[in-house]
């Protein structure tokens, strides 16, 4: 009797487990179909495309929020259809998540490019934004696995060395080679953490809302314009200060400004 | 000191009926609303009533009681010039009496500013202005006030001279002015003269050569002049000269001007007066360009123009994109370069590329002069061996004859594509064949409107949870687990190797024996730090250890000498006269490490047996 009531359960949590992961792919295959039906009336120049088309990113972004599925190519796909559906900043924000996830995915990271080349201001890097993306110029190339893999193998594997050694298990030579493995196996770590701090664990934020104009504090009664030029949708910043409905945001190029909260967005918040 | 309880009296045995406390607070309610809905109300002020001909006024929408995003709407009549200059709020706080009470209210005023320029003499009259709060539209009241011309100066004189009075459509000419100032004279204003609209006009920076520079604004536009000396009609006086250009864009007849000057006189007498002189307007016809000879793709250029193009990748398999810069150099405000040419319509383009369907993106901030545009192509196939160069037809005023600028075409290396890989599918699960593809196969993205683009992929790769958290990781217990044994199986390896050093008793007592050496080593004791080590290495009494003991130690021979020599040395005393004594003083010449060797080598190889 007990085992019967066992497998009964165990089947019940399994199917119901099974059942949450189909539903999870019907949806998303709908949203997708969905995408493709949007790009082909837009090939067609059907006006109902643009209606289409944000259906579909409604339905992907269902899947990311409510499932979450948060997987690159999600991602990539959610940030075509707002791309198609001339949401830049969304866009935007969207390829940058499915990029921190994996920043190796050629596509997306081209998908990525050809956004930000159409975002009509060009905001010149910081000498300080240059130089973090040469010190972070190995994210393309490299993957975050492996430099995870190497920094635990060469910690764990020098300590061990080290401990046979103290233990006279092998030569004494073996505690210097302990010794720098350690100390080597910092430099993937410190690599990886370099790479958090900017990109998964930074508070980057892409302006949605277009032709902005940015104030030089949390009022547009009270405080100047700060820049000649409205600010346009899929420029991107760090976000500083939140204060009464604003933020304020400091720009690639080193500048600070103030913005309406809602005329943005965060890359790494959930909720795109 | 202690105080009574004080008996409040019972409340008299009287209770309104609820119905009349609801109507009375809904009353209330009701009548707040009123008074919310009445207090929004919009006025008009003018900073003056009469204004001379070219000077300023300002204007003034202000809205009470409310907050408004957006700008009232106001129609200027064209008699006066109108220059908005912001929004500025100030709040006030006063008494007023609210259903019988005194209260406190803080009304919050915001008003938009305009300064206004008379052109003309006349009454201007301002409609009444309306803007929108909260949704309602709000209407001002009309306001107006009058011009007129100040005293005309005999005195000065206002010279005009321009190039061609007929010009082509967009052409540019320039205008030449020279002020003639009589004495004491000051406060001027050139802001009322006359440029039809369908007129560009820009400032062209004057030739000071040490002079002095005055700037003004005429049309909206800052002109920069030179003051000087010269002499007019056979007189000394000071002359202010000035440059502009104007470019008409609309066909027509035309009147350009009067340019007028307002300033302020003084007069020997003390008298102070606003006065005015002004040039005779100037006819100017603006033809079209001719229809015969007219290139086609002939987008209204005008002038002598320089084309300049680059790419981003010369090197390109078939269907890359490559980046295309063209610059377009001119005299400005080069009115008719509206954009870069259509490459479509370019055949040799349309034929060997895609071309872009978003068109050109010109690059913004523009510079003097310059104009830059960007675009993307993509060669179709290998045979493709150069970007064509890319033509600007315009024409020449001075000729009368159309030319065609052209860039230099670049030269390209184009390469076959071999593979098609799943991105190049053009929607999810479209992928066709590699064998139904040609051998030139262009890399198609996910749509002709956004070339650059990849499409995304099909339900499977969707799958992919290719990613990596370091925060994650970090919170992963058996990664915790993994990363913590190697520090852990070191404390554990260290703790024992020391726990079993603390166990064993020899080897206790030498290392308290070398402590103990180690303290008189330093102090220059070296035979006795000698002699306490050896004796609890070798487990002989201190004074019974002599310099054979040495050789158990199994040291090098040279060492064991020199140990010996030590320990004799330091018994010599004992047993040798004054005169060995005195030879025997060297005894605490030891090497220098000696004690040190010897117990890293009783460590390594034990006590000796």
């Amino acid at each position: 009797m007990r085992s019967f009531l066992i497998t009964m359960l165990c089947t019940i949590v399994l199917g119901s487990s099974f059942a949450k992961a189909q539903d999870t792919e019907t949806e998303l295959a709908a949203a997708l179909a969905q995408l493709d039906e949007g790009i082909a009336q837009l090939q067609a120049h059907d006006d109902r495309s643009a209606q289409t088309l944000e259906e579909s990113a409604a339905m992907l972004k269902e899947v990311i929020d409510t499932h979450g599925y948060h997987t690159p190519k999600v991602y990539h796909a959610l940030g075509n259809a707002y791309m198609l559906s001339d949401k830049l900043g969304l866009a935007i924000a969207a390829y940058r998540q499915g990029e921190q996830l994996n920043p190796r995915d050629v596509p997306l990271r081209e998908s990525l490019a050809y956004a930000r080349s159409q975002v009509p201001i060009k905001v010149d890097k910081s000498i300080t934004s240059k130089a973090w993306t040469i010190v972070l110029g190995w994210r393309g190339f490299i993957e975050r696995s492996w430099l995870w893999m190497s920094f635990a193998g060469l910690f764990t594997i020098g300590w061990f060395a080290w401990s046979a050694a103290t233990l006279q298990l092998m030569p004494k030579a073996a505690r210097p080679i302990g010794v720098w493995m350690i100390l080597l196996g910092f430099v993937p770590l410190a690599m990886l953490g370099l790479e958090w701090t900017q990109h998964q664990g930074s508070s980057a934020v892409v302006i949605i809302g277009d032709d902005m104009l940015a104030r030089s504090g949390p009022d547009d009664q009270i405080y100047d314009p700060i820049f000649s030029e409205q600010l346009r949708a899929g420029i991107e910043g760090e976000l500083l200060e939140t204060r009464d409905g604003w933020n304020r945001i400091e720009l690639a190029d080193g500048s600070e400004c103030w913005l309406p909260q809602q005329s943005m967005i965060e890359v790494n918040a959930k909720a795109l | 000191m202690q105080t009574m309880p004080y008996n409040r009296p019972a409340p008299p045995a009287f209770m309104p009926p609820m119905a009349f406390i609801l109507v009375f607070l809904l009353g209330l309610l009701c009548s707040g609303a009123v008074a919310q809905n009445n207090q929004v109300y919009v006025t008009t002020e003018l900073s003056r009533e009469r204004v001379y001909v070219g000077d300023e006024i300002i204007y003034q929408v202000i809205v009470r009681g409310g907050q408004s995003n957006s700008a009232p709407r106001v129609k200027f009549p064209d008699s006066v010039r109108a220059e908005f200059r912001g929004r500025s709020s100030h709040s006030s706080t006063g008494i007023r009496v609210i259903n019988g009470r005194n209260r406190t209210v803080t009304d919050q005023n915001f008003s938009y500013q305009y300064r206004l320029t008379a052109l003309e003499p006349g009454v201007v009259v301002i409609p009444a202005p309306s803007i929108e709060v909260n949704g309602q539209t709000y209407d001002g009241q009309e306001a107006s006030f009058e011009t007129v011309f100040p005293r005309e100066s005999n005195d000065d004189e206002i010279e005009v001279s321009i190039s061609r009075k007929q010009l082509y459509l967009n052409e540019t000419a320039e205008v030449e002015c020279v002020w003639w100032i009589a004495n004491q004279t000051n406060e001027f204003s050139l802001s009322s003269t006359s440029i039809p609209e369908s007129f560009q006009l820009r400032g062209l920076d004057p030739t000071t050569n040490g002079r002095q520079q005055v700037g003004f604004v005429i049309g909206d536009q800052q002109v920069i002049g030179v003051v000087d000396i010269g002499h007019h009609n056979g007189e000394e006086l000071t002359k202010l000269s000035f440059r502009f250009s104007i470019t008409p864009t609309q066909l027509g007849e035309f009147e350009l001007g009067p340019i007028r000057a307002v300033f302020t006189r003084h007069e020997g007498t003390g008298n102070i007066y606003r006065a005015y002189t002004q040039a005779d307007p100037i006819q100017i016809r603006v033809i079209d360009v001719p229809t015969q000879g007219r290139p086609s793709g002939y987008d209204g250029a005008i002038g002598t123009y320089w084309l300049d193009t680059t790419a981003a990748n010369t090197k390109v398999n078939v269907g890359d994109p490559i980046g295309l810069t063209l610059r377009i150099t001119g005299k400005e405000p080069m009115v008719g370069v509206n954009d870069a040419p259509d490459l479509n319509l370019l055949p040799e383009f349309s034929e060997d590329f895609k071309v872009s369907s978003s068109g050109w993106r010109e690059q913004l901030p523009r510079y003097d002069g310059m104009r830059v545009y960007e675009t993307t192509i993509r060669a179709l196939s290998d045979s493709v061996d150069e970007i064509p160069a890319i033509t600007l037809p315009s024409f020449d005023p001075g000729t009368g004859d159309y030319k065609v600028y052209t860039s230099r075409p670049i030269p390209l290396e184009v390469s076959k594509v071999q593979v098609v890989t799943l991105s190049d599918a053009l929607v999810t699960g479209g992928l066709e064949s590699p064998d139904q593809q040609s051998e030139s196969i262009e890399r198609v993205t996910l749509t002709d409107s956004m070339p650059g683009l990849w499409a995304h992929d099909s339900m499977e790769d969707m799958r992919d949870q290719t990613s990596f958290s370091l925060s994650q990781v970090m919170q992963d217990p058996v990664w915790i687990g993994v990363i913590a044994s190697g520090p852990s199986v070191f404390l554990c390896s260290f703790v024992f190797v020391a726990a079993r050093g603390r166990m064993d008793a020899d080897a206790r007592a030498i290392n308290r024996a070398w402590r103990t050496s180690k303290g008189l080593d330093k102090k220059g004791q070296h035979a006795q730090a000698l002699r306490t080590y050896l004796s609890a290495v070798l487990h002989i009494n201190q004074d019974a250890l002599v310099a054979d003991d040495a050789k158990k130690l199994g040291l090098d021979p040279y060492d064991t000498q020199a140990v010996a020599q030590c320990l004799r040395a330091e018994l010599a005393p004992a047993y040798q006269g004054d005169g060995e004594k005195q030879a025997g003083s060297n005894k605490d010449n030891v090497r220098t490490g000696l004690l040190t060797d010897i117990h890293t080598k009783i460590k390594r190889e034990g006590v000796p047996s």
